[in-house]
């Protein structure tokens, strides 16, 4: 046998085949002490990598049904207009904060999201602390717009500045019955949506955002131009119990 | 899970079932979640990345040939996602933290050599080629059997088991040249 027939021998028992003709085979060889060190390193390495754990996704299934709700959300209000309730846009702030508390956001981004793709991209968790704070683009047919995420209080703050883009707007979504919103240039356009038209003149936008509840739904944030639209996700996870 | 309720799971949620699906994110979250990890070597990335596998699959649920098995379906995706996230990284990110299970009770030395040399060998496996690591972890930590790596990797079981054999001895020979060797 050559080395390589060798090494295929010693991995293909430790790898479990247990045929008493391999294992023959590799009784025989094995009297070769180079043959011995070479499996040695190999079992070595076996054992090794049995002994990595596997680990438990905290909270996996939460994360990914609460986007495939956000998801849901935002794909509903593509409905026509008027198929939707409007609800009222400002609420107070007093009641909503109370005794409740955000304690970790994280902020999906998907800057090169395609149109009808809304997981695409590198998603960016935002490091816990006092200033947390994300900024980055979105851009879509040829429009890129800039937003501002940051920890308000115990909301979110979102700002949005975007450049002449007429026939363009931005979109942000969040589960209403979650988040209540104050909105500066944006419009409200039905229950959880505010909506920042852009024109010929550069535009800006901010929407502060306080849960009413355990906020768990992520809010979304799309740019959609004549010329394709692309899509972001901010999670909003609930509170972590403290040790 | 039995192929009868994963059948049954994914036509409740092709029939607009959407909760069914948690359960199919229940049968499937830890595996993708570890391949996840131990290809980006990062916490918080692969549970961003196992999201976005999971939410993937939601959305081409209806694409996926059910006649293949749903977890080697979900595998190629997160093994694709994942080599795209590699592709995304900087080429020369440091390792970003222990993703090995901790070292176990500090105070014994044992636990603590076995944890440091599960980070030596999570460590090492870094240095290796993306597709030499996808091998090792499928096989390894995943316990995937040759014939399901193959239909996860899309290659015959062969040409899965002779490429395997060729990571091991590059990730024994990358454990040796760190000075990580053993037997």
């Amino acid at each position: 046998m050559n080395d390589r027939e060798v090494d295929e021998l010693i991995q293909d028992v430790l790898d479990g085949d247990d045929s008493p003709q391999l294992a023959e085979r590799l009784a025989e060889a094995l009297r070769d002490p180079s043959v011995r060190a070479r499996h040695d390193v190999m079992a070595a390495l076996f054992g090794r990598l049995r002994a990595v754990p596997l680990e438990d996704p905290a909270d996996l299934r939460d994360r990914v049904m609460a986007a495939l709700r956000a998801r849901s959300a935002e794909r509903a209000h593509d409905l026509p207009r008027g198929s939707h309730p409007r609800r009222a846009l400002a609420v107070s702030l007093a009641a909503a904060a109370a005794g409740l508390a955000i304690v970790a956001a994280y902020f999906a981004w998907h800057p090169d999201t395609p149109v009808g793709d809304g997981v695409r991209g590198a998603l960016a968790p935002l490091v816990p602390g006092p200033a947390r704070m994300f900024t980055g683009e979105l851009s879509a047919g040829g429009v890129t717009i800039r937003l501002r995420a940051s920890r308000e209080g115990e909301g979110l703050r979102i700002e949005v500045a975007a450049p002449p883009a007429a026939g363009s707007e931005v979109a942000i979504f969040f589960a209403a019955d979650e988040l209540t919103a104050r909105a500066t240039g944006f419009r409200e356009d039905g229950a959880g949506r505010v909506v920042l038209p852009l024109g010929p003149a550069p535009a800006r936008g901010t929407v502060a955002l306080e849960p009413v509840g355990v906020a768990r739904t992520p809010v979304g944030v799309r740019l959609t131009t004549p010329a394709g639209s692309a899509w972001t996700e901010i999670a909003v996870e609930p509170a972590t119990p403290g040790p | 899970m039995a192929v009868e309720d994963e059948g049954t799971l994914i036509q409740r949620v092709l029939d607009g079932d959407r909760e069914a699906f948690g359960s199919l994110v229940d049968a499937y979250g830890r595996v993708v979640f570890n391949l996840a990890l131990r290809m980006v070597n990062d916490r918080e990335d692969a549970r961003d990345l196992s999201q976005t596998v999971f939410l993937k699959a939601y959305e081409r649920l209806a694409t996926f040939d059910r006649r293949n098995r749903f977890f080697s379906w979900i595998y190629r995706i997160t093994i694709n996602e994942s080599l795209n996230w590699l592709e995304r990284r900087r080429p020369h990110e440091e390792l970003k933290e222990d993703t090995t299970g901790g070292s176990g009770s500090a105070s014994a030395p044992d636990a603590v050599e076995a944890g440091e040399d599960r980070v030596r060998v999570q460590e090492t496996l870094q240095v290796l080629r993306a597709d030499d690591r996808q091998l090792i972890v499928l096989r390894h930590f995943l316990q995937l059997s040759h014939r399901e790596m193959g239909e996860a990797l899309g290659v015959p079981e062969k040409t899965v088991k002779s490429r395997l054999h060729a990571a091991r001895c590059r990730l024994a020979e990358a454990l040796r040249q760190k000075g990580y060797g053993r037997g």
